[in-house]
């Protein structure tokens, strides 16, 4: 049976896409847990000192990669035994690209709208990566 | 003085002079087959994206690299506490580049399958689209890059 998308594999790829930016954008907003890169002691933790820079962009790298892995995995080992529909594989397109959509916009949205309250000379930034104080789960 | 960092900078550009353009050929190939609705070359838009892959990796794998020497020396000494917009701009610059690279991850093995039989794939249009959109992204982050570069180097 030839495959809905233009990928064999292309619904597993499309799973791994979605549960990717997904937990991407959890951990961007402080939703899960992140790993820290502390430049000043070159150390990685998942409780960074608030005194010191830490960088959670490599960790937010390292949880999209491998949610993108399990995604990818564990959809492929449901359609091996069963093949996705052509229904199926167009609505796991068109949630990828809302989801996708949906992150881009947040973050222009989020990161714009901090710097914009940067300006009344408070402008110590926030952790880098980390949420927003003027959004639900601040930590 | 030319340091390491600079020079790992210098490099960093033109990787992504590398990437810009490959992505935004993609992307106007995308545009004018998938929007338009006009022939293309396939060869060409099965070669693209392997450019991109490549360069990407290039251009992501230095800037990484520089990545501690810039939050501390340029984002955490000059953005932050004198121009917070540079450091709103550079974040989406960022973020955008992590989600482009997580769409990457299912465009380039895609791109492979590209031709005539690909024409009914539900996915069509999720392909073309973030092709396009992988196209402004890249062509941000380079002016945004080029930008900041230009007024504080690491």
């Amino acid at each position: 049976m030839s495959s809905p998308t233009l990928h064999p594999h292309g619904p597993a790829l499309l799973a791994g896409v979605i549960t990717s930016l997904v937990a991407y954008v959890a951990g961007w907003l402080g939703m899960v847990p992140v790993l820290a890169y502390m430049p000043a002691t070159g150390a990685f933790t998942f409780s960074p000192d608030p005194d010191l820079i830490a960088m959670s962009y490599y960790g937010l790298l390292l949880l999209g990669g491998v949610s993108f892995g399990v995604g990818y995995l564990a959809t492929r080992a449901v359609t091996a035994t069963r093949a996705l529909t052509p229904g199926a594989a167009r609505a796991l397109s068109r949630v990828a690209a809302v989801i996708a959509v949906g992150a881009l916009l947040a973050v222009a949205v989020v990161e714009l709208g901090e710097r914009s309250h940067d300006g009344d000379g408070d402008a110590a930034p926030r952790s880098e990566n980390t949420v927003p104080a003027s959004l639900p789960g601040a930590g | 003085m030319l340091t390491a960092d600079k020079a790992l900078l210098v490099i960093h550009g033109l990787a992504a002079g590398v990437l810009a353009g490959a992505s935004i050929h993609n992307a106007l190939l995308s545009w004018r087959d998938f929007v338009r609705g006009r022939a293309t070359n396939v060869r060409l838009q099965r070669l693209y994206p392997r450019v991109v892959a490549g360069a990407w990796l290039l251009t992501m794998g230095l800037g990484l690299v520089l990545y501690p020497p810039f939050r501390v020396h340029v984002r955490g000494a000059v953005f932050d506490p004198m121009m917070p917009i540079a450091t709103g701009l550079f974040e989406i610059k960022e973020h955008w580049l992590a989600i482009a690279t997580i769409l990457m991850c299912y465009l380039v093995p895609s791109s492979a399958h590209l031709g005539a039989a690909a024409a009914s794939a539900v996915d069509r249009p999720l392909y073309h689209l973030s092709t396009i959109a992988l196209g402004v992204i890249v062509a941000y982050a380079t002016v945004v890059g080029l930008t900041l570069a230009a007024i504080q180097p690491v």
